[in-house]
C-alpha cells in the first residue's frame, strides 16, 4: 500500500520539479529566519533532573545564595614561595580594588575594612541584650566577681601602656571587664569549624599563606557578551595584583569561568567536528556513488531535517540547548542515511528505468527505519533529564522530517542524465554481495562470532559504572582545572561543606526554624555525627528569642548588681589610678538597655548585613537561612534524616550526595528509557512487518547491539553518564534501521537488491560512524561521551545486523559477485 | 653626611632664629632623604625609653620604662620593664607577645589589629621609612635650633578616631628620633622619650625568638 501511495505521490510531483525546488528553498529560508531568533543555552544545570526534591533543593540553594554565580579568588605565593603576608595582602588589595572598580560585580567579599569592623563592634555592643543567651549568663556572672573585676582593670591598665594602647583606649572605656568577648564568640559561630582564620579583616587559609576573595558578578554565567568584558576585567585585575605583590599568584574558579571554558570548548569541538564530519561523509558518498553531484544532495535531507526541527522549536522557546547543537554532527550522520538509501538506488538504476517505480520499494523500509529511530529518540521524552527530553523531541522531529524529505522531495531535485562513471570507486554492492556469499555457508562461524562477542561484552558489562557527577560533564581547560584544584586544596573545608537551609515566609519565621536546626546540629555535633557547623543563630535570634534574651539581660543587671559592681570598680579603679569617669561609656551602655533589632540590621545595608549575606537570603515572599555543616560522607544520610525529622522542610544540599542521587535517577531512568524505546520500536516493527519471524530478525540484532555496546564501554573504562546514557536508547533506533533494510531485502528483494541494499546499509553505517566518530576528537566531555558511545553502538549495530539477520532469515540466495559486476 | 645635616640645620636655624619654623617642601624633601639614609644604615639598635600617658582615664600621668631592640630589616623587641614586665617580639612574619609574671612568661593573643598596626608603624620608622606611602598621612616638618619635629596626621578617618597626629622629634645632628608624641582623641597624649641609644650593637638572635622571649 505504501508503495502504491509513493508511486502516486511521485507521479503527482514529477511534472512540477521547479516548483518543488522553489518551495524547498522558501521553506529553508523560513527555517533559518526562525533559527536566527534563538540563542544558545549553555547552562549545565539544565542537564539536571526536574521535578525531583533533591535537585530542586540544590537549585534553590544555588539560586537563592547565588552559589552558582560566584567567582572564588585565591591569592597566595607562586611556586617560588618567597611572597610573605605583606606581598599577599598588597596583591589582594589591588585585586579587590580593580574588581570593584570594574562595575561588573554586584559584590566582592574580601575584607572587612576597619570602619566596617568598628561599626560591627558598635552594633555588637548595642545588641548585647538581644544576643544574651541562656548559656551566656554563667560566663557573664563569672566576669563580675570582685576578683575578676580587679584582674580585668589591672589588665586594662597594662594594655593602655603597651604599644597598641592608643588604639585600645576607647574599647577599654566601653568594655573594661571584657564582656564583649562573650558576644564576639557568636561571630566565631559563623566560621564554624572551617579551616580558615580572620586577620586584618581578611579571610586567610589555615596555613596563613592564602587570602580568599569571593566576587559575585552582576549577571549570570550564561550571558556571553558580558562574560567577555568580565574576563577582560579579571585579567586586568590579576595583572594589577601581580604588579602589587611580586611572587604572588592569583587563582580563581567559579561558574562564569567554567561556562566560558565550556562555551569555548564546545565551539572549538563543534567547529572541527562539523567540518570533519561533512568532509568525511562527502568523501564516502563520493567514493560510493557514480554521480558526483549526489555528494551535495546527500546533505539536503540533513539540512532540511535539522532546520525544520529548529524552526518548530523556535515556536516554543527562544533558547537552544547545548545538546541540540552538540547533536548536529550526529544528526548529520544519522539522517544522511535516508538520502543515501534513496540516492544509492537512484545511482544504480538501469538507464531509462522509471524512477518512481524503482524507488517505491524503499518507502516501507525507509519510513519504518526513520520511525524506529524517531521512536528511539521520542522515548527520551520519558527521561528525568530535561536535556535528554529536549534532544529526544528535537531529534525525533528532525529525523522524520529528513526521512520524508529524502523520500518525497529529494527524488525531484535529482539531476537528469546518465552517470558520470560506469561504476563507483568503491563498488560496495559487489563487496557486500561477496561478504554475504562468504558468510552464507559459514552459519556456525557467524554463531560463534556472535557468541564470542557476547562473552567478551559480558566481561565489560560487569565493569560498567554509572557516573552522575555533574562536574564530570564540565568541559574546563587544564589551567582552570589546576586553579579549581588549588582552591579546593586551600579552602576545601570551607568551600565543600554541606548546605542546610531552612525557609520561612518571613525572616522571623525562618530564624525560628534556624534556631531549631542549630539545636539539632549542636546535639549531632556533641554525639560526633557532625564535625562542625557554621550558623547565624547565635548572632541572629528570632524575635521571640531576642525578647527572652533581653529579659534575661535585664534580670542579670538588676539595680543591686549594678550598684555593687560600681562600688567594686570604683575601689579597684582608684587603686590603679583610674579616674571616676574612666568607664563612663560602659555605664551608659548598661543604663540604655538597648532594644537593637538584629533582624533589621541583618536585612538592611550595614556591616551585619554584609557579613551575613552568604547565609541569609530574603525576598518579599520568602526568607532562607543557610547553615554550613561539615559532616562525614558516610554519616550524611543519617544526619539528613535526623535534621529533616526534627525540622521538617529543611533542605540539605551536598555535592557528592547530589551526584549519587542523580546517578540513582539515571540508573533507574535508563531501564525505563530502554523499555520505552524497545516497546516503541517493537510496536512499529510489528506494525510494518506483521510476521513474527521478521520482527525477531530486526529486534534480536538490536538487543545484541545494546548488550555489546554496554560491554564495550565497560571494557574501554568509560562510564555511562547523564549524556551518553541517552544513546543507549538511540542504538535501538539506528541498529534497527540496518536490520530492517537487510531483513526487508532478504524477505522480498530481488537477487540484485541484496548487494545494492547491503551496500547502501554499509555506506549509511560508515557515514553515521563518520558523523559520530569525529566527536571522539572532542575535548568537551559531553561531546566526547556522546561520540564514543554512538560510534561503538552504531559500529556494533552494523556488525549485529550483518551477522544475525541472515541467520534468522536465510533466504533468498544473493547474487554472485560476478553477476553484480556484470550488472554494474 | 652628618656634617651636611648639621650645616643644613645651622643655616636654617640662623636664618629663622630660635623660633620653630615650618620647612618648605624642598627643605622637607632634602631632610627626609638624609634622615632615611642615615636611619636605614643602622644595622642594629638598642635604646631605652620612658613612656608617659596623659589620659583623662587616669587621675595622674602614668609612666612606664623599658627598652627597644632592633635589627635590620624586621626584628624588633619592645620590652616594658617597669611598672610591670611585658615583651613583644617580632621576627619577620613571626611574632609573640608575653606578660612576664614572677619571672615566667605568659603568652598573649596576637590577633589584635591595633597591635599589628603599631608593629607595622614601628618597623617602618626603624627601617627609615618616614615618608608615608599612598597619602596615609599628611606630613609637616617644623624646625627649631637643633631638632626637627615631624608631624604626621592620619588621612584615614578610622585611625583619626584614635589619633589626631604622631609627632616624631628628630635630633638633626645625631640623625635619630629622640621622642615620639601621640596626640590622641579627647585631648589625651602619650609621649615616649628615647634614651641612651646605641647603634651597631651586637644583639643575640635569641632576643628575637618569638617563642622564647626570655631566652638568655
Amino acid at each position: 500500500m505504501l508503495q502504491r501511495l509513493y508511486e502516486r505521490t511521485y507521479a503527482a510531483l514529477a511534472p512540477h520539479r521547479r516548483a518543488v525546488a522553489v518551495a524547498t528553498v522558501l521553506a529553508l529560508a523560513f527555517c533559518f529566519w526562525r533559527a536566527a531568533r534563538m540563542t544558545p543555552d549553555e547552562d549545565i544545570t539544565s542537564f539536571l533532573p526536574s521535578g525531583d526534591a533533591t535537585v530542586d533543593a540544590f537549585r534553590l540553594v544555588a539560586e537563592g545564595f547565588h552559589e552558582a554565580d560566584q567567582l572564588f579568588f585565591d591569592v597566595g605565593p607562586d611556586d617560588s614561595a618567597v611572597a610573605g603576608p605583606a606581598d599577599i595582602t598588597a596583591a589582594a588589595d589591588a585585586l579587590n580594588e580593580e574588581l570593584e572598580a570594574s562595575g561588573l560585580f554586584r559584590r566582592v567579599r574580601y575584607r572587612m575594612s576597619p570602619e566596617q569592623g568598628l561599626a560591627l563592634l558598635d552594633w555588637l555592643d548595642a545588641a548585647k541584650p538581644a544576643l544574651f543567651g541562656a548559656d551566656d549568663r554563667a560566663a557573664l556572672e563569672a566576669l563580675l566577681t570582685p576578683t575578676a573585676v580587679a584582674e580585668r582593670l589591672d589588665e586594662a591598665r597594662r594594655r593602655l601602656l603597651e604599644p597598641e594602647g592608643v588604639l585600645q583606649k576607647d574599647m577599654l572605656r566601653r568594655d573594661p571587664l571584657g564582656l564583649r568577648a562573650l558576644f564576639l564568640a557568636k561571630l566565631a559561630a559563623l566560621q564554624g569549624g572551617a579551616d580558615v582564620r580572620f586577620a586584618g579583616g581578611r579571610i586567610w587559609s589555615a596555613d596563613g599563606r592564602h587570602v580568599l576573595l569571593i566576587a559575585e558578578p552582576t549577571f549570570p554565567s550564561s550571558d556571553t557578551l558580558k562574560s567577555e568584558r568580565l574576563f577582560a576585567a579579571i585579567d586586568g585585575a590579576v595583572a594589577a595584583a601581580r604588579a602589587a605583590g611580586p611572587a604572588v599568584q592569583v587563582r580563581y574558579a567559579g561558574g562564569h569561568r567554567a561556562a566560558r571554558d565550556n562555551r569555548a570548548l564546545v565551539r572549538e569541538d563543534l567547529g572541527l567536528a562539523s567540518v570533519l564530519s561533512v568532509v568525511a561523509i562527502a568523501a564516502l558518498v563520493w567514493l560510493g556513488f557514480r554521480r558526483r553531484v549526489l555528494v551535495l544532495l546527500s546533505f539536503a535531507p540533513v539540512l532540511f531535517g535539522f532546520m525544520s526541527a529548529v524552526a518548530v522549536f523556535s515556536f516554543f522557546t527562544d533558547r537552544a540547548a547545548l545538546v541540540i547543537f552538540g547533536s548536529a554532527s550526529i544528526f548529520a550522520g544519522l539522517t544522511t542515511d535516508y538520502a543515501i538509501y534513496t540516492l544509492y538506488r537512484f545511482d544504480n538504476l538501469p538507464a531509462g528505468a522509471d524512477a518512481g517505480r524503482a524507488l517505491s520499494p524503499l518507502a516501507s523500509p525507509l519510513l519504518l527505519g526513520a520511525a524506529t529511530t524517531a521512536a528511539a529518540f521520542a522515548s527520551l521524552a520519558v527521561s528525568v533529564l530535561p536535556g535528554q527530553r529536549t534532544l529526544g523531541v528535537f531529534s525525533a522531529l528532525g529525523v522524520m522530517s529528513a526521512a520524508l524529505f529524502a523520500l518525497v522531495v529529494l527524488p525531484h531535485l535529482l539531476p537528469a542524465g546518465g552517470a558520470a562513471r560506469a561504476r563507483s570507486i568503491l563498488p560496495m554492492a559487489v563487496w557486500h554481495a561477496r561478504l554475504v556469499a562468504w558468510l552464507r555457508p559459514r552459519r556456525r562461524g557467524s554463531v560463534a562470532a556472535v557468541a564470542l562477542l557476547t562473552a567478551v561484552a559480558a566481561l565489560g558489562v560487569a565493569r560498567l559504572r554509572f557516573d552522575g557527577d555533574l562536574r564530570h560533564l564540565n568541559g574546563v581547560r587544564p589551567e582552570t582545572l589546576r586553579d579549581e584544584e588549588a582552591l579546593l586544596a586551600h579552602w576545601g573545608g570551607a568551600l565543600a561543606s554541606t548546605a542546610v537551609v531552612v525557609r520561612g515566609h518571613t525572616p522571623a519565621a525562618a530564624l525560628a526554624r534556624n534556631e531549631q536546626l542549630a539545636g539539632t546540629l549542636a546535639q549531632l555535633r556533641d554525639t560526633g555525627e557532625v564535625r562542625s557547623f557554621a550558623t547565624v543563630a547565635p548572632l541572629l535570634p528570632s524575635p521571640e528569642t531576642a525578647a527572652a534574651n533581653r529579659a534575661r539581660w535585664r534580670d542579670v543587671w538588676s539595680e543591686s548588681r549594678r550598684a555593687e559592681l560600681a562600688r567594686v570598680m570604683a575601689t579597684e579603679g582608684r587603686r590603679l589610678g583610674f579616674s571616676d569617669a574612666a568607664f563612663a561609656p560602659f555605664w551608659a551602655d548598661l543604663e540604655s538597655m538597648s532594644e537593637t533589632d538584629p533582624i533589621g540590621a541583618a536585612t538592611g545595608q550595614g556591616p551585619l548585613a554584609a557579613l551575613l549575606s552568604p547565609q541569609l537570603a530574603v525576598t518579599p515572599d520568602e526568607a532562607l537561612v543557610l547553615t554550613r555543616v561539615e559532616v562525614a560522607p558516610e554519616r550524611l544520610a543519617a544526619v539528613t534524616a535526623r535534621v529533616q525529622a526534627e525540622v521538617p522542610g529543611t533542605l540539605v544540599v551536598n555535592g557528592r550526595a547530589l551526584a549519587l542521587h542523580v546517578t540513582s535517577l539515571v540508573t533507574g531512568g535508563l531501564v525505563e528509557l530502554a523499555a520505552t524505546s524497545l516497546a516503541l520500536v517493537t510496536f512499529l516493527v510489528w506494525l510494518f512487518l506483521r510476521r513474527p519471524g521478521h520482527v525477531l530478525a530486526v529486534l534480536v540484532p538490536v538487543a545484541f547491539d545494546v548488550f555489546w555496546t554496554l560491554g564495550a564501554l565497560g571494557l574501554l573504562g568509560l562510564t555511562v553518564n547523564l549524556m551518553n546514557s541517552l544513546f543507549i536508547g538511540l542504538v535501538f533506533g539506528v541498529a534497527s534501521d540496518y536490520a530492517i533494510f537487510i531483513a526487508g531485502v532478504l524477505r522480498d528483494g530481488q537477487e540484485d537488491d541484496v548487494g545494492v541494499t547491503g551496500a547502501a546499509v554499509t555506506l549509511c553505517a560508515l557515514t553515521t560512524l563518520a558523523g559520530f566518530g569525529v566527536l571522539t576528537l572532542a575535548r568537551h566531555p559531553v561531546l566526547f561521551a556522546m561520540g564514543v558511545t554512538s560510534l561503538v553502538g552504531v559500529a556494533l549495530g552494523l556488525v549485529a545486523s550483518l551477522l544475525i539477520v541472515p541467520l534468522l532469515l536465510p533466504r533468498p540466495a544473493p547474487a554472485t559477485p560476478r553477476a553484480l559486476e556484470e550488472a554494474a | 653626611m652628618k656634617a651636611t645635616l648639621a650645616v643644613c640645620a645651622t643655616l636654617i636655624a640662623a636664618s629663622a632664629g630660635a623660633a620653630e619654623r615650618r620647612l618648605s617642601p624642598a627643605e622637607s624633601e632634602s631632610f627626609f632623604k638624609e634622615l632615611e639614609l642615615r636611619v636605614s644604615a643602622v644595622t642594629s639598635l638598642e635604646v631605652g625609653f620612658v613612656e608617659e600617658k596623659h589620659l583623662a582615664m587616669f587621675t595622674d600621668t602614668v609612666r612606664c620604662k623599658g627598652r627597644m631592640l632592633f635589627v635590620q630589616p624586621d626584628r624588633i623587641r619592645w620590652e616594658i620593664t617597669e611598672p610591670f614586665h611585658s615583651v613583644l617580639v617580632v621576627n619577620g612574619q613571626r611574632s609573640g607577645k608575653y606578660d612576664v609574671v614572677s619571672g615566667k612568661p605568659r603568652r598573649l593573643q596576637m590577633g589584635d589589629e591595633g597591635l599589628r598596626t603599631a608593629i607595622e608603624q614601628l618597623t617602618a620608622w626603624q627601617q627609615g621609612r618616614f615618608r608615608p606611602k599612598g597619602g596615609d598621612f599628611a606630613v609637616e616638618l617644623w624646625q627649631d635650633s637643633s631638632r626637627v619635629r615631624m608631624v604626621l596626621r592620619p588621612s584615614d578617618a578610622t585611625l583619626r578616631r584614635f589619633i589626631e597626629a604622631f609627632e616624631l622629634t628628630v635630633d638633626v645632628e645625631a640623625g635619630r628620633i629622640v621622642q615620639v608624641d601621640m596626640r590622641e582623641s579627647g585631648g589625651d597624649r602619650t609621649t615616649i622619650r628615647m634614651l641612651e641609644e646605641r647603634r651597631g650593637v651586637t644583639l643575640a638572635d635569641a632576643l628575637f625568638d618569638p617563642d622564647r622571649p626570655l631566652a638568655p
